[in-house]
Parts: structure tokens; sequence; C-alpha cells
């Protein structure tokens, strides 16, 4: 797929925004298979709220990828189940950020490893090969790099406001402890 | 009286006299000088009510329900988030409370370019006195400025440059550090603690979760407001609401208060409604330095100090040059700074503590447009269509140069920015990078917490969409006290300039002038 001209330009712009903050984005990619739409779910991953099985499996994968374990602190993404974590985020209203992360998760799954020439899904690479793919996807530019910044952004959002990972990174987080605010439910 | 939305159960209908659309900067100044001149008084604002104990000081948590979008407003072409709060109190419940005045440069300027004569600072000199007692503005005390600020205030003394401590609306701050996600102290005077409560006690009734769609003349130069109560979280629409009033006073901030004045066909005759944009747009930068300098950026008030030396205010042109302000109390938000991933972005987050935020902001000139979908609910869609100038993108790298340069000579180790592909700048001499700096969609992510423009002043409806008294030029009795008025950016921070000319022209009009 050419990097920067296969989107049709609402979709491209939407693409190109580029966290959760942002990732109000792609509702499909023409280049990519509507089979790699279709919604592959199959109850396996439990307690999900928006994303189906599959999304959650390459999204771990991903999450592994961008914030693996060890290194600097042991903690990473898999430690939280940040896939899992960012399902809890999902508003069902927010439809085109569903579909956008959907698009970027089937766009870095099953388009992407082409750009260096692997035939294999990237949750199927091995984790260096998926870093150096990202990385790729980077410094790519157009909507390969629109992927790489929306999912980097939002996992690096969720993953840092995770308050298991706080002290990993000597944060030691807000004063107040409370559950999110709690919207008044109406029954009309 | 505060009344939420999920305390109303049918459709509602109300008579009054004045109906106050928003209730952030503009709206609380307006309901409070309405109330006070005993009319009966409405307040309508689309968010939720929420207090101190309802914020958990968590971005996650409390973007989704105290900004507009969850945070997700961007210009159309997604280069640029454009920060609103949404909620009972508006803007003034998520700002870092600087409180700046209108620069008197940009009066000038109004007075120059708009023939603005009226807007003087003797004219104002009352507003602003009025509106500093109540909001409680002062110097910051030094106990909240924390080491992430003053360490610009330091490295520009030892440079000789300018530079300086906010004044604040800021009563009893413990320097929790989570302006951005509300005030859990009630320390942060916003209008959800000042002005909202003061006219709730002179007798106003202030409606939660209602938004208003849309404005319809009726008979006897009087307005029927068409509004829905709408469920906090989805605003998914409850019930409708109808309130027959004399006086409507806009204030639904710059990209909603134009909005509604299209949506109900009163934009006839006022060709400037909806344009001159200005967004003074800023970018997020991070200074990594030796572990054992701690900057503890979360902690202590998150904006206290400003490097200013490189201002550049004249009557020509308003607002210029760039400068330099400390931030902090966005982890989440920081985490996604630099184009690391894997271990190095590990080992970058692990030196967190020692690692200091600013945003460099680089005033603009009105340039953006707006324009809306409605839903078949009533809900808008704004689009915001905005582009950065040759002018703005030169000022932009010269003020990241600059601030980098500055930042290395505070004794910076690793300097990087809200780019997922820009990389880190390790020394002076790699600076020159700054010119191929990809200020693409997609490739940076600016940020604008100062929309205005799109109802601005002029001194006649060719100019402006407001006279100098804030009334709409084509129609009696609707103003406008929102940022949507203000002709060119007004100041480095805007709630000030807001609720000085809104208390301006509020004031008289409660006297009966
Ligand atoms: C994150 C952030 C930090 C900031 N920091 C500072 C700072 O430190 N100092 C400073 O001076 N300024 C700061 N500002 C800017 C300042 O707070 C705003 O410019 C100012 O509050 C805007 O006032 P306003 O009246 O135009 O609108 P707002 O205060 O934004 O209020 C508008 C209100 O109208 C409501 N509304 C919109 N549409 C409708 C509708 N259809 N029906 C009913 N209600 C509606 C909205 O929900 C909102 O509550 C900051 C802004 C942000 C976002
Ligand atoms: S820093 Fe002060 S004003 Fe800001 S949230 Fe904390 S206590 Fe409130």
């Amino acid at each position: 797929m050419g990097n920067n001209s296969t989107l049709p330009s609402a979709t491209r712009r939407l693409f190109l925004q580029r966290s959760l903050l942002a990732l109000g984005a792609v509702a499909a990619a023409p280049a990519i298979s509507a089979a790699a739409f279709a919604d592959t779910s199959t109850g396996d991953a439990p307690a999900l709220k928006l994303l189906n099985a599959e999304d959650y499996r390459i999204l771990s994968v991903v999450t592994d990828t961008l914030i693996p374990r060890d290194g600097a602190f042991p903690l990473g993404a898999l430690d939280v189940d940040l896939a899992a974590r960012i399902d809890t985020y999902l508003e069902p209203e927010d439809t085109e950020l569903l579909q956008g992360l959907r698009g970027a998760l089937m766009f870095l799954e099953h388009q992407a490893p082409g750009l260096i020439g692997v035939d294999s899904p990237f949750s199927a690479m091995p984790q260096e090969q998926r870093e150096s793919l990202l990385l790729t996807l980077r410094d790519a530019g157009g909507d390969a790099t629109a992927v790489f910044a929306a999912l980097r952004g939002i996992s690096m959002f969720y993953f840092y406001t995770d308050e298991q990972a706080w002290p990993q990174f000597n944060y030691d987080g807000p004063l107040v402890k409370r559950g999110k605010p709690v919207y008044p439910q109406v029954r009309d | 009286m505060i009344i939420q939305g999920h305390e109303i159960f049918s459709p509602l209908k109300l008579k009054t006299h004045s109906v106050v659309v928003g209730s952030g900067a503009g709206g609380g100044v307006a309901a409070y000088h309405m109330a006070s001149a005993g009319l009966d008084t409405v307040v309508l604002e689309e968010g939720g009510y929420f207090q101190a104990k309802d914020f958990n000081q968590r971005e996650e948590d409390m973007m989704p329900a105290l900004y507009r979008s969850a945070g997700r407003q961007m210009t159309t072409d997604g280069l640029i988030y454009v920060w609103q709060g949404s909620t009972f109190g508006g803007s003034t419940v998520i700002n870092t409370a600087d409180a700046t005045p209108i620069e008197a440069e940009v009066l000038h300027h109004w007075q120059q370019k708009f023939g603005l004569n009226e807007l003087t600072e003797d004219n104002l000199a009352a507003s602003y006195e009025r509106v500093y007692k109540t909001l409680n503005v002062h110097r910051l005390e030094e106990k909240i400025l924390n080491r992430n600020n003053k360490v610009l205030l330091e490295t520009a003394n030892r440079l000789g440059y300018k530079a300086g401590v906010f004044n604040s609306n800021r009563k009893g701050c413990i320097g929790s550090g989570y302006c951005f996600q509300g005030c859990a102290y009630d320390a942060k005077q916003g209008t959800n603690l000042t002005y909202l409560p003061m006219a709730s006690d002179l007798g106003a009734r202030i409606y939660t979760d209602v938004r208003v769609d849309r404005i319809e003349p009726i008979s006897g130069n009087r307005y029927r407001i068409h509004a829905s109560v709408v469920e906090r979280g989805t605003r998914r629409f409850r019930h409708p609401v109808e309130i027959d009033c004399e006086r409507i006073i806009m204030a639904a901030g710059t990209v909603h208060t134009p909005a509604i004045l299209k949506r109900s066909g009163l934009d006839k005759g006022l060709p400037q409604l909806g344009k001159n944009i200005s967004l003074q747009p800023q970018i997020g930068l991070s200074a990594t330095f030796p572990d054992s300098e701690k900057m503890t950026s979360w902690r202590g008030a998150p904006q206290s100090i400003y490097m200013s030396e490189f201002d550049d205010n004249h009557a020509e042109h308003g607002l210029g040059g760039f400068r330099m302000e400390g931030v902090g109390g966005m982890a989440g938000v920081f985490a996604q700074f630099s184009n690391k991933i894997g271990l190095d972005h590990k080992r970058m987050m692990e030196q967190f503590p020692s690692t200091h935020y600013s945003a460099l902001l680089v005033p603009d000139q009105p340039s953006g447009s707006l324009d809306w979908e409605w839903a078949a609910d009533g809900s808008v869609k704004p689009k915001i269509h905005y582009a950065l100038t040759a002018e703005w993108k030169q000022r932009f790298k010269r003020g990241f140069k600059t601030a980098a340069g500055f930042l290395f000579e505070a004794g910076a180790k690793e300097i990087n920015c809200n780019s997922p592909v820009f990389g880190s700048i390790t020394s002076p001499d790699q600076l020159s990078r700054v010119d191929d700096f990809p200020l693409e969609p997609g490739l940076v992510a600016l940020t604008s917490a100062h929309v205005q423009g799109s109802c601005r002043i002029g001194v006649n409806a060719d100019q402006g969409v407001v006279d100098q008294n804030l009334k709409l030029h084509n129609l009696d009795n609707i103003y406008v006290v929102d940022g949507s008025v203000m002709p060119t950016t007004a100041s480095t921070h805007t709630m000030i300039p807001i609720m000085v000319m809104a208390d301006r022209a509020m004031h008289k009009l409660a006297q009966g002038a």
C-alpha cells in the first residue's frame, strides 16, 4: 500500500488524529479487506465492553510492543492488561473512535507487515521485529505514521494514568483517592 | 437554585426576563449582574454539575466529565486540539487559574485597527476591580511554586531575561497540582464557586445538563429559547425545554455561541459571524534534567511562572512573539511526548520526577473560521477550520529553538515535545533540526486553550457581530459575553479579559445604562 494516498480525504483526516484523546478516526481504509473488518468476536475475551476478542488480542500485542516488560522498570502493558483498560474507557457513542481504533489495528495486523516484506501478521512477529515495524511506520509518513501515532498515543495515555504504573516511574499520583464521578442515572 | 438535568422528568416550559446561555467565564458574570439587578434570570448550561468531591485528579476520568468532547475537539485537519470546558462553570473549572489582563498594546491595536474607542484601560478599570475582588486575584504565594516552574524564573534571571510569577484566582490553594482536572479543594475561584453561587443566592435558576438548540423571535420583541435536557455523559436528548424571555445573553463559548445564532437564522446581516478565529496555539515541551534535579512537575501550582523576554506586543499587531510557561499535572498527556517506544520510552519515563514540562505559546492573528452540522436531535458538530500562516510557522520555529536553547542553558540533557515523530534534541548544536520541524497533522499535536473570535466586536455589522456593549448588531436584547467577542487574542490567558469585558457590558445593562 502506498503510504500517502490510499484513504479518502475525510477518512484520512480522521486517521491523522493521533491519540485516544484524538483517535476520532478511521472508518475503513479501502486497502483493508472487508473481511478483515468483520466482527471476529468469539466471546473468548471475557468482560470486554466494546472491543471484540480479535481487537483485544491484537491491541494486547501492540501495547506489549510499545511498553514491554523490564528495562527501566519491570511493569509492562501486559501486567496491567492495558488492552482491557483501554476497552473500559471506550464509549458506545464514540463510534468513530471505535472504528478508528479497529481500522488502525487491522492496518497494523494485516497491511503493515508488507511494508517490510513480511508475510505473517503483526501479532505473529517476534518482539524485536514488531518494534522495528512500528519504528518503520513512525518514519514512513502518511497513514502509516498516523496509525503509529494513534496506537502509541492511546497506549501511553492509559498505561501511565494507571495507578499500578505510578510507582514504577516515581510518580506518587493524585492526593485524593476516589473513583470516577458517578453520573446520575435517569429512567424516563 | 441549581437544578440538574436528572431532576427534570418531563418537558419544561418557563417564562423569565433574562436567559444566560452557558455558565463559564462570561456566563457566570452575566448571570450575577442580571440577578443582582433583580431580574428573573435563568442560566442554561449544557454540561453537568460537578463539585470538589467529584474531582479525582485523574485525566482519564475528568477529561470526559469536564471537557468538551472529552478533550478530543480538534481543528478539522487534526492538527490542533481545541480544549474547552463543558460543565457548570465552563472552562473556569479546568483552567490553571492564571489571571492576566488584556494587554495595553492589544487595546491600542483594537482602537487603531477596529476603532473600538470605548475599550480603554480607563473604561475597563472599574470592571477589573470588581472581577479581581470577586475572584480573589493576587500574586501566587511562594509556597505553591514548584521547581518545574521556578527553573524558568531562575534561568531567566541568570540570563537577564524578563520573567515573572503569575497573578491567580485562588483561595487557600494547597498546590495539589491538578488544576486541569478541576480543583478538589474548592481553591480555584472559577465561576462555579463565585459568580454562579452569587447569582443563585440572588434568585437565579441555574439548569445544568440543558443544551440550548435555537432561538426563535416571537411577538413583542421577545424570544423563545428551544433547548433540550440531555443525559449526563452521553448527552443524549431527554426532554424538550421552551423558555420565553425578553433578553438573551449568549455565553456558550467561541465555538458554540455562533452555532446557536446560525441555527436560529439570526446570522442575517452579520457577515463576520463564525469568522476571525484565533487559537493561540501552543506546544508542550519536556526537558530531562540530571536525576538530582527534581522538578516534581505534578505538585504545586501547575502553571505559575512565565518567561516573557520574547513577547512582542505592539499596537500594530496586538500580541506577537512567543513565550514559555511551566505546566504540570498531566502524566498521561505528557507520556505521549517524544517519538520513543519500547525500552527507550520506559527509560525516559523513569526520569519523570526530574523532567521539566512547559508550554511554548505562540500568539496568532485571527485566521480561522467555523461552520457546523446539526444532528437530528439538535446536537451540533462544529468544524473548526484553521491554517497556520507562514509567518506563524517561522515564529514557532524561532520560539522552539529559543526555548530549547533556554532549557539547555537551565541544565537540561534532552528535550522532547508533543510530536510522535520528532526525535529528541540532546545538545544545542542540534537545534538547526527545528528548521525541518513537522508542522503537519498527525506529526505533531498542538493545543489551544484560548479559542477566541467568531462573534467579534466591531463598530458596525460589516466589521463585527456585536457592538462595544456586546449587543448583537442586528437584534435588540441579545448580547454575547464570551470569548467569541475578542477581535484578536486579548492576552496570554483569556479568562480575565472575558470576564472584564462581560462585567463592563453587563454592569451597564444592569444599571439600565
Ligand atoms: C485547559 C484550559 C486551561 C486554561 N487556563 C487558563 C488560565 O490559566 N488562565 C486564563 O485566563 N484562561 C485560561 N483558560 C481559558 C479560559 O478559561 C477560557 O478562555 C474562558 O473560560 C472562556 O470563557 P467563555 O465564557 O468563552 O466559555 P467557557 O468558560 O468555556 O464556558 C462556555 C460554557 O457554555 C456551555 N455551552 C456550550 N454550548 C452550550 C449550549 N448549546 N447550551 C448551553 N450551554 C452551552 C459549555 O458547556 C461551557 O460550560 C484555559 C482554558 C482551558 C480549556
Ligand atoms: S493546585 Fe491549587 S487550585 Fe489547582 S487544583 Fe490544586 S489546590 Fe486547586
